[in-house]
C-alpha cells in the first residue's frame, strides 16, 4: 500500500469531516478532498515529502475556495443550505449524542471548530494545528480552551461531561 | 490536564467514506499529470537576469552599427582662429610674433576718387 492509498485509509474519513466545516454536503467535501489531494500529487508524486498537516492545508484552501462559490451560486440561485448529512458515526446507542454533537459544533465559531476537528479527530498537536491555521501553537491551544469551554455548556450535561 | 471533552467527543468517529468514494478519489489522483518541479533558485534568477542584459547590450550594439554614424561638423575658421588664439595666449611672445609677421601695410588715404558719380 502507497502513501495516497495509506492516507486515503487512515485519515481519508477526517479529511472530509475537516472539509465539510466550509461546505454544506459531503459531495462538496469529497470534491474538495479530491481537489486537494490532486494538488499535493502533483507538487509531490508519491506524497513521500508531504506531511500530514499540509494536506490538511491543502483541504483547507480546496474547501475555501469550493465553499466561496457555493455560496455564490445559492445566492444566484436563491437557494438555501439543506442537506445536512451525518458527519459523524458511531454505534447505534449513540445516535443521540452524534446529533447533539454535530449542533453543537455548528454553533461554535469556525476558528474554534477547526480546531477541535484537527485536534480531536484529526490528532494533530497544536503545533502541527498552528501550520495548518497560520497561526501561533498558544493561539490554536487559546481556541480549543475556548471550543471546550463552549462544548462544555452547549452539549446536555451528563452527555459529554462524567 | 485531563481532556474529558475530547476523551468523550472520540468516542464518535468522523462519517465513514464508502469504498467508491475512497476508489474515485484514488483514481483522479494517480491519473492527475505531475507537474515539473519549477527550479526558481536565485542562481537562475540571476542566469536569466545576466542574460536579459546581455541581450539588450547586444542589441543596442547592433542597432548602434547600422546607424551612421553622426560626423562632426567641419571646424569653421572663426573656431581655428580662436583655438589658435588660445594656443597663442600660453606663449604671448609668439602671438606677438605672429601678429608682426601678419601685420600688413595700412594703404595711405589717396583723396577720394573723384570720377566716381
Amino acid at each position: 500500500m502507497d502513501a495516497l492509498s495509506r492516507l486515503l485509509t487512515d485519515h481519508g474519513d477526517t479529511l472530509r469531516l475537516y472539509a465539510r466545516q466550509w461546505l454544506r454536503d459531503v459531495s462538496s467535501a469529497e470534491d474538495a478532498l479530491q481537489e486537494a489531494l490532486v494538488g499535493c500529487w502533483q507538487r509531490d508524486p508519491g506524497l513521500t515529502c508531504t506531511s500530514l498537516a499540509q494536506v490538511f492545508v491543502c483541504v483547507r484552501n480546496a474547501a475555501l475556495n469550493l465553499g466561496r462559490s457555493e455560496r455564490r451560486r445559492d445566492v444566484r440561485e436563491s437557494r438555501s443550505v439543506s442537506e445536512q448529512s451525518p458527519c459523524f458515526a458511531g454505534p447505534e446507542a449513540m445516535i443521540d449524542l452524534r446529533d447533539e454533537v454535530q449542533m453543537a459544533m455548528a454553533r461554535l465559531p469556525t476558528a474554534q471548530r477547526e480546531v477541535v476537528t484537527l485536534h480531536v479527530w484529526a490528532g494533530l498537536t497544536f503545533a502541527e494545528i498552528s501550520e495548518v491555521l497560520g497561526c501561533s501553537a498558544n493561539t490554536a491551544a487559546s481556541r480549543y480552551r475556548y471550543a471546550r469551554d463552549a462544548l462544555r455548556h452547549l452539549l446536555p450535561a451528563g452527555r459529554v461531561l462524567p | 490536564m485531563s481532556d474529558d471533552v475530547a476523551d468523550q467527543l472520540r468516542r464518535l468517529r468522523p462519517a465513514p467514506m464508502s469504498t467508491a468514494t475512497r476508489m474515485r478519489i484514488e483514481a483522479a489522483v494517480r491519473a492527475t499529470p505531475v507537474m515539473l518541479p519549477q527550479r526558481r533558485s536565485s542562481a537562475v534568477r540571476f542566469s536569466a537576469v545576466a542574460a536579459a542584459v546581455v541581450v539588450v547590450v547586444v542589441l543596442a550594439v547592433a542597432r548602434q552599427q547600422e546607424t551612421p554614424h553622426a560626423t562632426w561638423a567641419e571646424p569653421s575658421e572663426d573656431m581655428i582662429s580662436y583655438g589658435l588664439l588660445m594656443r597663442h595666449l600660453a606663449e604671448p611672445e609668439r602671438l606677438l610674433e605672429v601678429i608682426d609677421r601678419n601685420r600688413r601695410p595700412i594703404p595711405q588715404f589717396t583723396g577720394f576718387d573723384s570720377s566716381h558719380p
